[in-house]
């Protein structure tokens, strides 16, 4: 399928369409906004303190008189770095683990899944934070937490799907064919699982800035002074009633992000899958 | 005739654990069979569900590892592990057709795609070479070349068959495995395939291995026919020769079920009662003596041979009372 044909029904519903939009600024945002701001993130002003909204700080400024606005933007660098270096990885590994223990099965998938298993067994959070209290904090660390925290949900979802996929009779057709294990697996079962996981991907980015975010928040991820969104809920809280912008900005920041990828993958499942090409939206809920 | 695929005590066994059991116990899905596909004949292999009849077609493209046995294609072993390099040759001679059209065809990939696939891994031609190729495999199995672009949902069953097909054909084989390759479809569309099929016999020179529960498909399509029961085969002769005298109670009890044309007609016999029995535990002796209403006490021990009918080479039947110099004569009665 072209990425044309995908783009076009990916279009048709318009939540997704307006979160992809939100999404392209947020990232546009992190990537050249730093070079417009005015002052640094980490930059002290003790005299300007719990400034009001102004032209000067648009979202005002925090107890120690650094610019929200400025710290918001960079702050978005750090989440959305650790959150796409996280996934990304961990799923690489998910998908990976997913498709030796599916498509060959026996003692590679009674390995693999008891190892996802083990995983799983820990509640999402809790890992992360064990992880970190293991590795130490710092972002690299969150990141790994991050990865580590994608492996087995994706690791299970691939292992499901590879194992439907390679009792299809098109696979069994390559088999005939004399097809190499290799290609078998990169051009047939792994395109058809592609949807699915990108989809994985989209959402385990959302989930994965929250993850991060409450890890910093926690006081175990990133550490201050650098401008994590988590971090800056932590240090807001404190003085929340005196200057309320210190937690509603990078709190609402995360919401819409998350909530964002949320609706993205959403309207890349339906948009991926070819069986519901001529199906109008609505129609196919 | 110079025999083409030649199966020689074949047997697939596949392991299954029993929750009674520490030894892991066995379905004899195939169990001993023998026989011999000649140069340019359609070679038919009947039963009902669970006789084998699939299995034994996969073992045959190596879809299955089989537990015991030979299979010779043109002289060669392939029962045995393969290197890569010899399970490509045996691609390029012995093809597969699906009996699901709809999960036979990768739903990612265009019609031109799919039939070019086994082009591009045997390496055949440059991109142009294989796009006419691909346009002619199209039109021989009456598609129009010029949906190559389109994917296989924008097909009916019938004509993604017909992909199925042209991708079979794609490597030039000779002899091409047909799982029940028209249950899944309409009636009308059947006789359509089965024509298909019977023109590219002609024209690409192929013996087909039919593999049906459809007894007027085969007789339609097929010079010589096998009934299996039990993953054994109990009768094997030419079409003509069986449908006349079928001389296994299975199989004649299997062509007294196909349904006649004309509502008025009775049936001639009582229907087959009861059904088959567990491939992991097959009974003692002849396999079928559990329904079969000629039974006698030699059936239930002693295990019937496939042996000539009446000293006729081609027509060979596994049942005691058909061979008379070995046991009873008469047909008795239960």
């Amino acid at each position: 399928m072209t990425f044309q044909a995908v783009w076009k029904r990916f279009k048709r519903r318009k939540t997704s369409l307006i979160a992809l939009f939100i999404l392209l600024f947020i990232f546009a945002v992190a990537l050249v906004g730093p070079f417009f701001t005015k002052y640094e993130p980490t930059e002290m002003a003790l005299k300007n303190k719990y400034a009001p909204v102004s032209l000067d700080n648009p979202l005002g400024t925090d107890q120690l008189g650094r610019d929200t606005l400025t710290r918001l933007i960079y702050g978005s660098r750090v989440s959305l770095s650790i959150a796409f270096a996280g996934v990304l990885s961990g799923c690489f590994v998910g998908v990976l683990l997913g498709v030796l223990a599916g498509y060959f099965g026996s003692w590679v998938d009674s390995l693999i899944s008891r190892l996802i298993d083990v995983l799983l067994a820990f509640p999402g959070l809790l890992l992360a934070i064990a992880i970190v209290a293991i590795l130490g904090n710092g972002v690299l660390n969150t990141m790994i937490a991050v990865a580590i925290f994608c492996v087995p949900s994706m690791a299970r979802i691939v292992r499901g799907i590879v194992i439907s996929l390679k009792n299809q009779e098109f696979v069994q057709a390559c088999q005939v064919m004399g097809a190499s294990t290799g290609r078998i697996l990169f051009r047939h079962v792994l395109t058809n699982a592609m949807s699915m996981i990108i989809v994985t991907v989209t959402l385990d980015l959302g989930s994965s800035i929250l993850t991060a975010s409450a890890l910093s928040f926690l006081g175990l991820g990133v550490m201050p002074p650098n401008p994590e969104w988590g971090a800056m809920l932590n240090a807001g809280k404190e003085v929340m009633r005196s200057y309320p912008l210190g937690v509603l900005a990078p709190g609402l920041a995360i919401t819409i992000v998350v909530i964002s990828f949320s609706l993205v993958g959403d309207g890349l499942r339906d948009a991926l899958d070819p069986r519901l090409k001529n199906l109008k939206i609505g129609e196919s809920q | 005739m110079n025999p083409l695929l030649e199966v020689k005590q074949l047997k697939v066994h596949f392991p299954v654990r029993l929750k009674s059991q520490f030894r892991p116990a066995y379905v004899r899905a195939v169990d001993g069979i023998d026989f011999t596909i000649y140069k340019g004949e359609t070679f038919g292999l009947v039963g009902e569900s669970g006789c084998g009849k699939t299995t034994t077609g996969k073992a045959i493209v190596k879809l299955v590892e089989p537990s015991a046995g030979r299979i010779f294609y043109d002289g060669k072993d392939i029962a045995r592990p393969m290197k890569r390099a010899e399970r490509k040759e045996l691609a390029r001679n012995v093809q597969f057709i699906f009996q699901d059209p709809f999960s036979s065809l990768d739903p990612r990939l265009t019609v031109g795609k799919i039939v070019e696939e086994p082009l591009i891994i045997h390496g055949l031609g440059d991109a142009e070479e294989r796009r006419k190729t691909v346009a002619k495999l199209l039109t021989d199995v009456g598609l129009s070349a010029d949906r190559a672009q389109s994917f296989p949902h924008e097909f009916s069953g019938g004509q993604r068959q017909r992909i199925g097909v042209a991708r079979a054909l794609a490597l030039n084989p000779s002899l091409i495995v047909c799982d029940e390759p028209v249950s899944a479809l309409d009636v009308s569309v059947q006789a359509q395939i089965l024509n298909l099929m019977k023109t590219l016999q002609d024209s690409y020179n192929l013996s087909y291995l039919f593999i049906s529960h459809n007894l007027a498909v085969v007789k339609h399509l097929c010079d010589r026919i096998a009934v299996m029961y039990l993953g054994k085969i109990v009768e094997l002769a030419g079409k003509q020769s069986l449908f006349e005298k079928p001389s296994h109670p299975y199989a004649e009890a299997l062509l007294a079920a196909i349904p006649l044309p004309d509502p008025e007609a009775l049936m001639h016999d009582e229907p087959l009662e009861g059904d088959m029995p567990s491939p992991i535990k097959p009974p003692p002796g002849c396999p079928f003596h559990t329904r079969c209403k000629y039974a006698f006490a030699r059936c239930r021990i002693d295990e019937p041979q496939l042996l000539p009918l009446d000293g006729d080479a081609d027509h060979l039947v596994a049942c005691h009372l058909c061979h008379p110099d070995t046991g009873t004569i008469h047909k008795i009665k239960k």
